[in-house]
């Protein structure tokens, strides 16, 4: 049989909450009291899970576990770190880095989710109805590239904000609304695409992969050059009607410019300038 | 009614600075600061007659201030000192970086018969806190014990992060007298010193503050700090060393989170160097080296008066004589008073630094730039400036909170300091960021050598950690994550988001000031503090990481002790509670 | 409360105990003959069959001050993952591997046995700062050497052959920064970096615009040195540092002050000797140098340095020799910081990955341990990483282990670059150093070079009660073999026993204390009208002021003076 765990918050939160201990394969072998004695932090506090939230059982179909998180999570940060298996539902908005560094497995987020989503994230999926924050897919500051976004998909059906995907080697995150600055931001392979507007600078300093902007892009770089018009474009076997600018780039990062930049022609109307450019280049 | 659009910037000017200690409940400060300045053909469309009444309206909020007429012209761009102004209508947003977005915010502007709140008002009728009892405190005059007066010469200057030490302070019966070599932002610190003075520690019973003895105090403070779940210890950067140093070990021993000021200026640097490194120097290599010095989002003639003479465009150094030998450059979206003094001003869209750093790294390197014009800026400047910079022998970029305030925030100084290490291919570049109070850099020195992490440092389970933009003092308190607050030499209630302010002011706040600051008024504890700079000595780093001395001018009022000390004591007493 | 160490083995080379089981006393934070301890009234520590030795002392290791500071905030990864939490009434937090913080820096050393540190470059203007981080460093004393070799004031009067002038300047500027000695960093190159020049400086070029040469630098300062009567050589980060060939400057740097030697007494300190070891022409010919560095220093008694072993994984290179640093990171192409301070030096900071089928690595990584073990005075040659640059310290018990043990060296051989192998003469080296010999590179050769060792560096009545005791019985270890067991019992003393306090038990920090910080001090008075002279230079050149730049004695926790001239 499976096991569908349901935790709601006891009473409102009024501290950041850490509880990277709730993800699936550490509820597999326990029993709903040893469920609750599990270690979360509410700020400085060492606290059991059962403290702070009430949590139920319910036997399921099938072979899976699942965490059905009900309510305000929305100052939980570390949901489901790590995980590799089974299924995290959050009916409710969550905190930052939920299925950070998260390796199998699907996140659902009915709400909002945090800043830091998917982090590091290596394989999964990960689905938002709402909207996300910022570093979305991104590994922590300061480090090497091979700690970003090494697979998985990240689908946000709302909003995302800063950096979305920054230094991404592979996978997939698409946006369904509007994002803020730098999206795809050193990105050396995988798929970024923003189906709404983005606030600019899209792709700086990518050295491959693709950043896709259905809605108005802002300015482009300048370190990106212009390729060509193309009618539609590929993302993760979607395909996505264009015409879009295709832009190469960045050429501060990698002299061969190897990313690739699609722009919306349709709503980017002064971008027109760039198309005498196709036409006499003969790029 | 006809209203503009208009691009909001907020920022320091002389008069916030100054007003700083003359105390905020004066008539100067609301002169000075509930101000937005206005280009004249932008007040003639609006139809407002110079010190007219608009009101400002953004995303995040509205307010009514006097509009003034700018000095230069800077069509279409809004300027409102930072202060709880314009606090009510920038970007509490940070974008998962600590610093809410303070410039280049979309605003409209409309002309008003609405009055402008007061201070009082704000914090009653914004804020919720009841005002009415602050109480008026007079340090006596003392006897006059003699007419004779001391000189103390060397002085270094705790105002601004250039931290001149060569200031010439008299000091009669226990007073700074006069004081000459300061700017005006110096000599005001220094003269005001003895107004809006805390004489007394309070605690507030019953929402009024009252007058109780130190220990009661400390013990309440201790209370609400070894109590809290999750306790932010927050400012910094007007303290010495000294204390900063037992900051740390508060917040380690109550597991808080330690945040200096740094999170609503300079942090963005910090992630960027985290991401580049750096390439720096300290300020008399440019004084006697630089021959092109540029500055980038910064106006040190209103920030930091003395800049210019003492180690920038105008110092005497070996190599670079004078200003002669020097070319000046000032790149910002406004044309401040630094611009006027440039031999090239460019003028940059705003939130578009991080493009004009891309085409000018790019025009070093000799890439193509498709487009005629980048960030606003004609791509024939661009070279222009690009050439000066590969001739230049010795070049610097100073930088300030032009580009660490807008879109993009930490990653335009990434592209600065990569800029400046690429030019270093060519000839020799440094970039040194513009940094405002103090000892800023002190607080980000001792915290990076006690904890590994410059500022938004977090102690909850036992060790520390960093995360700005979620970790950050800005963030927490955007998000009502803390349940309590210590607050030492700083004025979040003035210079905070409102909607970061609102959430402070619901919890309980210890702050520790020499004066009656915003913060105080709102606190649950306030305990007076010695003047760091002025009663107690110490040590401060300068904007280049040098550290300098603080002296000791005078003493403090009776009973008062250093921000150390109190500190030290708060500690002892939260020790016993848990 | 007094303590006795019982039955030990203990390793004191400056007073020739190898390996004796003897009792050690301790009282009032010395070490006094056992007989006079009452041991009913002291606590007593059973060390039969276990190792005693002096604390272990440091000579240099980046572990304080602006360049650390920096190297710290650049490098957050390294923070992120290794960390040590708070123990309330215990100890401290602190976090990192490669730039620890301070506390965390004194827990780390004191683990493993050692009780003093040496941070060996501070710019004096910035010297301030580096006190205050080693008053915030527990568990060990320690000290701090002065940038001068490019400070434009000293060499303005050098240049000008006012050599009086010269010598009284070293003599303020020590006061002055609270600091122990001369450190000479690719002598002169600062001076040329101010333009982006100086790669490459070798001993005999000139340098613009003093028209003096890094001979003129090394052979003045060595010769005040002697006048002044320091207590520690010169300490000297040699020119063309990490240049293939540079063996040969290195020998250049090491003669050029044989004729200043005084009865044979050393004179020159060559520091993280590896770097400025190597032969070749380029680096895809490289090769070691280390054999003619060692026949120099077996035949010359003038010379000591330290090793600065590398060792395979991540480091944090930081360095004073700021045009060799940008070099390097042409290569890493990561991150970079440069910093320069104004008419005093510069520094860089660049992230590094030593690998182990890398064949110049390979190369590095055998120069350190072949200086070591071609040593036939090993009183002169002293095991450094040059922390961080080649390694953490927390590798000295792997390369304690390494020196002790063939086997182990062949072990990592086999994972090594067979081209850099060939290249060496390690693989050919049969010498295993003792515990003897490993208390002498470690603690008594360090306090001797360092000129404390009338206190520091032995266990003799009268000395600092610094004591570390490792869990190795010699009779029942077979040390080669059990090369493990060598590294990991060194990594966690048994006790370390700090001015006559437990502080470490089984490898765990038991108590916090803090020690002192040396510094010079001179009998002879500072001629006022150099002062005058002063303050108007400083005027010209600095951007604060003489008095402000004078470093107050009461800004330092445990300051002590050891008085010289």
């Amino acid at each position: 049989m499976g096991r569908r765990f349901i935790v709601t918050p006891k009473e409102d939160l009024t501290v950041l909450v850490e509880a990277e201990r709730i993800k699936p394969e550490i509820f597999a072998g326990k029993t709903l009291d040893e469920i609750r004695e599990l270690i979360v932090y509410e700020g400085n506090r060492r606290r059991k899970l059962g403290e702070l939230f009430n949590i139920q059982e319910e036997k399921v179909e099938g072979e899976e576990i699942s965490i059905v998180l009900r309510g305000d999570f929305s100052k939980v940060s570390r949901i489901g770190e790590e995980m590799g298996t089974g299924e995290i539902i959050i009916d409710g908005n969550c905190g930052s880095f939920l299925g950070y560094k998260m390796k199998g497995g699907k996140i659902i987020v009915k709400g909002d989710a945090g800043s830091w989503l998917g982090a590091e994230m290596r394989k999964g999926t990960i689905e938002v109805y709402g909207n996300a924050g910022d570093h979305v897919g991104a590994p922590l500051r300061g480090l090497k590239k091979n700690r970003a976004m090494r697979g998985g998909m990240i689908i946000i059906h709302g909003d995302a904000g800063t950096e979305v995907g920054a230094y991404m080697v592979k996978g997939t995150i698409i946006v369904e609304g509007n994002c803020s600055v730098l999206p795809g931001l050193k990105m050396s392979g995988g798929t970024v695409l923003i189906m709404g507007d983005c606030m600019g600078k899209a792709g700086a300093r990518m050295s491959g992969g693709k950043v896709i902007i259905c809605g108005k892009a802002g300015e482009i770089l300048p370190s990106f050059y212009i390729d060509s018009i193309v009618p539609s474009v590929k993302a993760k076997g979607r395909k996505i009607e264009g015409p879009f600018y295709l832009f190469l780039g960045d050429v501060l990062e990698n002299a061969s410019c190897s990313g690739r930049l699609f722009v919306s022609v349709n709503n980017n109307p002064e971008l027109k300038v760039y198309e005498e450019l196709i036409e006499s280049g003969g790029t | 009614m006809a209203g503009l659009n208009l691009v909001l910037v907020t920022g320091r000017s002389l008069s916030q600075g100054e007003g700083l200690d003359i105390g905020k409940t004066t008539k100067d400060y609301f002169e000075g600061v509930a101000i937005i300045e206005l280009d004249g053909e932008d007040l003639e469309a609006l139809g407002v007659v110079e010190g007219g009444k608009v009101k400002v309206e953004t995303e995040y909020g509205s307010i009514v201030v006097r509009a003034i007429k700018s000095r230069r012209k800077h069509k279409g761009i809004a300027f409102m000192p930072m202060g709880p102004w314009a606090s009510l209508v920038i970007d509490p947003n940070t974008y998962g970086s600590g610093m809410p977005t303070l410039k280049g915010i979309k605003a409209r502007i409309l002309p008003t018969d609405e009055k402008i709140p007061g201070i009082k008002e704000i914090l009653e009728r914004i804020y919720n806190i009841r005002v009415k009892e602050i109480p008026k405190e007079t340090l006596s005059e003392g006897e006059s014990v003699s007419t004779a007066s001391r000189v103390i010469d060397n002085v270094a200057c705790s105002f601004c992060g250039c931290l001149c030490d060569d200031l010439e302070v008299e000091v009669r019966n226990n007073r700074v007298v006069k004081v000459r070599k300061a700017c005006s932002l110096g000599s005001s610190k220094l003269l005001h010193s003895r107004e809006n003075r805390i004489l007394n520690p309070y605690v507030r019973e019953n929402g009024v503050l009252v007058r109780v003895d130190l220990r009661s105090a400390v013990k309440k403070a201790a209370e609400i700090l070894a109590n809290a779940k999750y306790p932010l210890l927050y400012g910094w950067s007007n303290t010495s060393v000294e204390a900063i140093r037992v900051g740390v070990e508060l917040a380690e021993y109550i597991g808080g989170v330690f945040d200096n000021t740094s999170v609503i200026c300079h942090g963005p640097t910090i992630q960027a160097v985290q991401e580049a490194g750096f390439v720096t120097s300290t300020l008399g290599k440019v004084k006697n080296y630089a021959d092109l010095i540029i500055y980038w989002g910064c106006n040190p003639l209103n920030a930091h008066p003395r800049h210019l003479a003492r180690y920038s465009a105008f110092a005497k150094g070996i190599y670079a004589k004078s200003r002669r030998d020097r070319k000046i450059v000032v790149i910002d979206v406004r044309e401040t008073d630094t611009a006027k003094v440039a031999d090239l001003f460019i003028k940059v869209k705003p939130n578009s630094d991080y493009e004009l750093a891309t085409a000018l790294r790019m025009a070093i390197r000799g890439y193509d730039i498709e487009s005629g014009k980048v960030a606003g800026v004609n791509v024939e400047k661009i070279r222009e400036l690009a050439e000066m910079m590969v001739s230049a022998k010795f070049g610097v970029i100073f930088y300030g909170l032009g580009l660490t305030m807008t879109q993009g925030k930490g990653r335009n100084i990434e592209e600065l300091i990569r800029l400046a290490q690429d030019l270093n291919e060519w000839t020799k570049f440094v970039a040194i960021p513009m940094r405002g109070h103090y000892n800023v850099v002190g607080a980000n020195q001792v915290s990076t050598w006690t904890t590994g992490y410059a500022f938004s440092v977090d102690f909850r389970r036992g060790y520390p950690r960093y995360n700005p933009g979620v970790t950050s003092a800005t963030d927490l308190l955007n998000n009502g994550d803390v349940d309590a607050a210590l607050i030492v030499a700083s004025d979040p209630v003035a210079h905070m988001p409102a909607k970061a302010v609102e959430n402070l002011v619901k919890i309980p706040v210890v702050t520790l000031d020499p004066k009656w600051s915003l913060t105080a008024v709102a606190s649950t504890v306030v305990i007076p503090v010695a003047m760091t700079g002025v009663e107690v000595g110490g040590t401060a780093y300068r904007m280049d990481k040098v550290p300098i001395r603080l002296k000791k001018l005078v003493e403090p009022p009776p009973g008062i002790l250093s921000d150390e000390d109190v500190l030290r004591m708060i500690l002892e007493e939260v020790k016993k509670l848990r | 409360m007094d303590l006795l160490i019982k039955n030990g083995f203990v390793y004191d080379p400056i007073n020739g105990v190898n390996g004796e089981v003897l009792d050690i006393g301790v009282r009032g934070g010395k070490i006094v003959d056992p007989s006079e301890v009452d041991p009913r009234e002291a606590k007593v520590i059973d060390a039969r069959g276990k190792v005693v030795m002096p604390g272990g002392i440091d000579i240099h290791t980046h572990i304080a001050g602006p360049k650390v500071n920096t190297g710290r905030l650049m490098m957050p990864s390294d923070h992120y993952f290794s960390f040590m939490k708070f123990e309330k009434g215990v100890h401290r937090s602190g976090t990192g591997k490669y730039t620890p913080s301070t506390f965390l820096t004194g827990y780390r050393y004191a683990r493993m046995g050692w009780t003093m540190a040496v941070e060996p470059a501070t710019p004096p203007l910035k010297t301030l700062h580096t006190h205050e981080e080693l008053d915030d460093t527990p568990m060990i004393d320690k000290l701090c050497f002065l940038l001068l070799d490019s400070n434009r004031i000293l060499l303005d009067y050098l240049s000008q052959g006012d050599l009086d002038r010269f010598r009284t300047l070293i003599v303020w500027f020590l006061e002055a920064t609270k600091s122990y000695a001369v450190k000479l960093v690719d002598p002169g190159v600062a001076i040329s970096w101010s333009w982006g020049r100086g790669y490459g400086l070798d001993i005999d070029d000139e340098i613009e615009p003093y028209g003096i040469t890094p001979r003129d630098i090394i052979t003045s300062f060595c010769r005040v040195n002697q006048e002044l009567k320091l207590p520690h050589t010169i300490h000297v980060h040699c020119n063309r540092l990490g240049i293939p060939g540079n063996y040969e400057t290195t020998l250049k740097t090491m003669k050029s002050t044989s004729h200043l030697s005084v009865g044979g007494e050393v004179n020159i300190h060559i520091t993280h000797a590896q770097y400025n070891s190597y032969s070749g022409e380029s680096w895809f010919d490289l090769g070691s140098g280390s054999e003619e560095i060692a026949k120099y220093v077996n035949n010359h008694a003038h010379v000591s340095l330290d090793i600065g072993q590398i060792d395979f994984g991540t480091a944090i290179t930081m360095t004073a020799d700021a045009p060799f640093e940008y070099a390097l990171f042409h290569l890493s192409r990561w991150k970079w910081g440069g910093a320069e301070v104004e008419n005093e030096a510069a520094s860089g900071i660049v992230p590094f990955k030593y690998r182990k089928r890398n064949f110049v690595n390979t190369i590095q990584w055998c120069i350190g341990l072949e200086l070591t073990l071609l040593s036939k005075d090993l009183w002169r040659v002293i095991l450094t990483t040059d922390h961080p640059n080649g390694a953490p310290f927390t590798r000295y018990p792997k390369i304690i282990a390494l020196l002790m043990s063939k086997n182990y060296r062949e072990e990592i051989f086999k994972k090594l670059s067979r081209r850099g192998l060939k290249k060496s003469i390690l693989p050919s080296i049969d010498r295993e150093l003792t515990l003897y010999d490993i208390a002498i590179i470690t603690r008594a050769a360090p306090a001797r070079l360092l000129g404390i060792d009338n206190f520091k560096g032995h266990l003799g009545v009268g000395a600092d009660a610094d004591v570390a005791i490792y869990d190795i019985d010699p009779e029942k270890i077979d040390l080669s073999r059990d090369y493990m067991k060598i590294k990991e019992r060194f990594s966690r003393a048994l006790y370390t026993i700090k001015g006559g306090e437990i502080v470490v038990k089984g490898g765990e920090i038991v108590k916090e204390v803090y020690g002192t910080t040396y510094a010079v001090k001179f009998r002879e008075e500072i001629d006022k009208s150099l002062l005058k002279e002063l303050e108007e230079k400083f005027r010209e050149y600095y951007t604060i002021s003489l008095s402000n730049y004078w470093i107050p004695e009461e800004g330092i926790r445990h300051l002590r003076y050891i008085y010289c001239g």
